[in-house]
């Protein structure tokens, strides 16, 4: 069964077009790339994945449940979102606010069980931010904060992860050990979308490309077979040399801008 | 824990079991429990502590000299039902001070919950009570019950008019908030509403005020409660406001977690499972009902709901589990211990002029050395 079902999604803003009939089905263990031009609504995509704004026509399924039908906090256990732009004037230490992922198993005044400590712990060593976990968020670099993010939305163990621009602001050694780290992730059995702008790290490190372009969906298959020369030009309006490595994954080389486009 | 070992801890997987084999063998999560921080552990003893403290002096200061064995007699004649009503001392302790200090306590505790609730919600430092217009519906209910001498029926009515002016304004508050948002309420939207409908208020309060001061002593007892005191108050006034005060920051203290996740960011939080409209509604509701009470029976007293939960934050840190709760005992034992300098200073100085008196000074101080976080979002 797909942790998560779109289909026919389409959504606006105040009438002005976003997403036009976007179907896709993600299962357990694949780790998925969303790319696109700017605005062409990856954000409004994961938004509409977690609920957060009703779509006018279509529907999204969790794990075989319409998401109408679920509560915030069920909707929280299936599904775990890693915003854009999360605010850096947290006043919380690190181990407070990746502990916050755990709020969806947490009764209104329970206190934190061992498995919540134990959950939070992994995530912080996961990310590698295990040392920071006393240090107040606002002490932290750009980076170090991203990963901090990126713990708690691991801390939450939900089955299906979403992140918008996770390694947008880390370094190029970061970006890698973020990417593994999803990698494993979906490995071990979850289903991880992640909104990328890096196409070069798309192709190499993900399974499969579902590619937006003025808010429909361009492709959705294999790196090899979405990142080609033509479609490269067509959506992103860029030159590119792409070539097949020896395991047949693309390896893209992008040259210029195409006469014309943005 | 070391950050070596963590370090060579392989990348988390989903499945708890497998994850917990990979790890090397000086890793041991097993080991963590659920952490009870000692300080705050330490902040709540010490609070508690100082509640009591801060009661037992409340009934042992005034014009009267009551000692500590009197007033614990008298006390325990009240609880044991041997009333002795030809004993002035217990007639002073249990039916003019100890109402006093309780109501004081409840009011302070509301104020300062309140400011800690709409502090976190509304991701501002200066968020306090006033902010949602509703002391100054509070006010205005009170004077004019002063005005058309309404007031003077019964004891109950000026607090009961007073709240009323408070739930008016809460009402029209979320009305008007939820009008503009085509029926969704946004905190920005209330902010907006509240601070109109204050200076509606103000206005309407004050030209009460100028009317009134045509006769002395209903322009003195109009000025005297928009100062914000406790003389007289009785056990009614704990009656009508004390069970609101209860739900109300019980509600809070319920959604300190939420108000933690909050401080993530809308999206975030709603990506940990908090129904962010429905937490903010509920949020603004008990916020409005404790200070509407606490307004009510003590009159807009100043600067607790702003000063209390800064000084505590300091204390125990931005987590709202502990703030919440302590900001209650906190703002009760300010706000006792206000009066009780209040009354010693003299017979009728309101207590509202000390708390901005000392609260004004210790938030200027806290601000000068930068432990009070001014940069909003």
């Amino acid at each position: 069964m797909s942790l998560v079902e779109v289909s026919g999604l389409t959504f606006g803003y105040r009438g002005a077009p976003v997403l036009r009939d976007v179907s896709f089905a993600v299962g357990a263990g694949e780790l998925v790339a969303l790319c696109g031009p700017n605005g062409a609504g990856k954000s409004t995509l994961l938004r509409l994945l977690l609920g957060l704004h009703a779509p006018a026509a279509g529907r999204v399924t969790l794990a075989g449940t319409p998401l109408p039908s679920l509560s915030r906090r069920q909707i929280a256990r299936h599904a775990a979102l890693l915003p854009q732009d999360a605010p850096t004037d947290v006043p919380l230490s690190v181990r407070e606010a990746v502990a916050l992922g755990r709020l969806p198993h947490l009764g209104r005044l329970q206190p934190e069980t061992a498995d919540d400590v134990e959950a939070v712990v992994r995530a912080l060593a996961a990310t590698d931010t295990t040392a920071l976990a006393d240090r107040p968020i606002t002490e932290l670099s750009g980076g170090e904060r991203h990963r901090v993010h990126l713990a708690r939305a691991l801390a939450q163990e939900a089955t299906l992860l979403l992140l918008d621009e996770p390694i947008t602001g880390l370094d190029i050694a970061h970006q890698l050990a973020a990417m593994d780290l999803l990698r494993a992730t979906a490995s071990g059995g979850r289903a991880v979308i992640v909104a990328l702008h890096d196409l070069t790290l798309a192709a190499r490190r993900c399974d499969r490309v579902l590619l937006l372009a003025g808010g429909a969906l361009a492709a959705d298959s294999s790196p090899a077979e979405v990142f080609t020369r033509e479609t490269l030009a067509r959506v992103f309006g860029v030159r590119a040399d792409v070539r097949l490595d020896p395991t047949g994954r693309p390896v893209l080389d992008i040259l210029e801008t195409v006469e014309g486009s943005p | 824990m070391s950050s070596a070992t963590a370090r060579s801890g392989s990348p988390a997987t989903p499945d708890s079991a497998a994850s917990r084999q990979n790890l090397p063998p000086g890793f041991m999560p097993r080991r963590a429990r659920p952490r009870v921080r000692p300080r705050v552990v330490a902040g709540f003893a010490l609070v508690l502590l100082a509640a009591v403290g801060a009661v037992v002096v409340g009934l042992l200061v005034g014009p009267a000299h009551i000692s500590v064995a009197e007033a614990v007699s008298a006390l325990a004649r009240r609880l044991t039902g041997k009333v002795d009503l030809l004993n002035w001392r217990e007639t002073v302790v249990v039916g003019v001070r100890l109402p006093r200090v309780l109501v004081g306590f409840v009011a302070g505790g509301a104020l300062a919950v309140a400011g800690a609730a709409l502090q976190g919600l509304f991701r501002n430092p200066l968020a306090e009570p006033g902010v949602l217009g509703i002391s100054s519906g509070a006010s205005l209910g009170a004077v004019l019950a002063i005005y058309f001498h309404i007031a003077g029926k019964a004891v109950w009515l000026l607090p009961a008019c007073a709240f009323a002016g408070a739930a008016l304004d809460a009402v029209l508050v979320f009305a008007i908030a939820a009008h503009l948002g085509r029926g969704r309420v946004f905190t920005g939207t209330v902010l907006l509403v509240g601070v109109a409908l204050m200076a509606l208020n103000i206005s309407m309060t004050t030209f009460v005020l100028s009317i009134s001061l045509a006769s002395y002593n209903v322009g003195r007892e109009v000025m005297y409660w928009l100062l914000g005191g406790l003389e007289g108050r009785t056990w009614d006034h704990l009656l009508l406001g004390g069970p609101a005060v209860v739900v109300g920051t019980i509600v809070i203290a319920a959604h300190a977690r939420d108000l933690d996740a909050l401080l993530l960011g809308e999206v975030s939080a709603q990506s940990v499972g908090v129904d962010v409209p429905r937490v903010r509604m509920r949020l603004v509701l008990a916020s409005a009902l404790v200070v509407g009470a606490a307004v009510a029976v003590a009159g807009p007293i100043g600067f607790v709901g702003l000063l209390v939960p800064h000084v505590l934050r300091l204390a125990v840190g931005a987590p709202h589990t502990a703030l919440v709760p302590l900001s209650f005992f906190g703002g009760g034992i300010f706000l006792v211990i206000a009066d009780v300098v209040a009354r010693s200073l003299s017979a009728d100085l309101p207590v509202g002029v000390v708390t901005a008196a000392v609260g004004a000074p210790v938030f200027l101080a806290l601000l000068v050395r930068r432990r009070v976080e001014v940069a909003g979002p």
